[in-house]
């Protein structure tokens, strides 16, 4: 029961890209039918809700490890393309999920700057990510850098100010 | 958010005895996103609780406005927060490179009002796309704090273009 109600709100986001509604629905749904089950196996209330707020944690943890995987295959696709390419050229970048907790999504790249020095490689670059709204083609465009780990590129973008984050958490 | 310690108490002393969802809306906006969903969870499952007699049906309820009380923080503050990009970039967007001028955002609701300085450093030139990197300040009455992003143009507007960070390094942020 518990599973189905868990994979039905993924699926049923998936088609919609809604994650935080995901993050939100998995969360309560495990709480919720863990409280449930726990109050049918205890007669303690207090008993049942910490059961509950421990399932609810641990999907809550499960979730974010699956959706920071998937994410992570997009960043390396586009740190990849961007990989081969020299400054000012442009390039294509796709992504396809296995699972489809977020969009398939593709566009074009160029490097706008190299940054580095004799110990390290990193690549400043423009991206787009190209989408239909209301049957119309809509572009985005955003930037981040990109560095050489090894033989791989990865993303390198690090994270923003926390002075600036909070609205986003 | 900025807002202090003793801000967020007053804040929720204020509101003790308002509806949950205005709770929700008013603490939202003063920006106590960390404490909001949570408080209208314990005061909603409470009275849940109370009202059945069953401390489980309080619990559950709980569980729930939990998690629809902070979908609706992270929207409200997400829309807000795109609001202030979109008023950095619109002021970048007319600005040539080296230039400085002056930014500010006045949300309908005027909580959280911002403002400072703004100055393109770079045109991020490529066949791409038009984009430039910028500093920007943001200023209180006694303290200025400069911060750097991109912003692109996207058919006709300027938007905010700093992509994501690099998913090992957000680890405790979102």
């Amino acid at each position: 029961m518990l599973t189905r109600l868990v994979l039905l709100s993924m699926s049923a986001c998936a088609l919609s890209g809604c994650n935080s509604v995901l993050t939100a629905t998995t969360t309560d749904v495990a709480g919720i039918a863990g409280a449930g089950v726990a109050s049918a196996v205890t007669k303690s209330p207090a008993a049942a809700a910490g059961i509950g707020l421990g399932i609810a944690a641990g999907a809550n943890a499960g979730l974010q490890y699956v959706e920071r995987n998937v994410h992570t295959v997009e960043q390396d696709r586009i740190a990849q393309a961007a990989g081969a390419l020299d400054p000012g050229v442009v390039g294509h970048w796709d992504v396809s999920h296995k699972i489809r907790i977020e969009d398939n999504e593709h566009g074009d790249l160029v490097v706008t700057r190299l940054i580095g020095s004799s110990d390290f490689n990193c690549k400043e670059i423009v991206f787009s990510v190209d989408t239909m709204v209301k049957q119309a083609p809509n572009r985005a465009f955003y930037t981040a850098t990109v560095c050489q780990d090894g033989t791989a590129w990865k993303w390198a973008s690090a994270e923003p100010a926390t002075a600036r984050w909070s609205a986003l958490q | 958010m900025e807002m202090g310690l003793g801000g967020a108490r007053d804040g929720a002393m204020e509101c003790a005895a308002m509806r949950p969802w205005r709770l929700v809306a008013l603490l939202a906006l003063a920006g106590c996103n960390t404490t909001t969903a949570q408080l209208t969870a314990v005061v909603t499952g409470g009275v849940a609780g109370a009202s059945t007699g069953s401390p489980a049906v309080g619990f559950l309820v709980a569980v729930a406005t939990d998690a629809g009380a902070n979908y609706v923080v992270r929207y409200v503050g997400r829309t807000r927060q795109g609001a202030e990009q979109d008023a950095i970039a619109e002021v970048a967007g007319g600005l040539p490179v080296g230039t400085e001028a002056a930014w500010k955002i006045e949300h309908t609701i005027p909580i959280g009002n911002e403002h400072g300085q703004l100055r393109v450093v770079r045109d991020i030139d490529s066949p791409l796309a038009a984009c430039k990197e910028l500093a920007f300040s943001v200023d209180e009455s006694k303290t200025r704090s400069w911060y750097t992003a991109d912003v692109c143009k996207q058919a006709e507007r300027w938007k905010w273009a700093s992509a994501e960070p690099a998913v090992e390094r957000w680890g405790f942020l979102q």
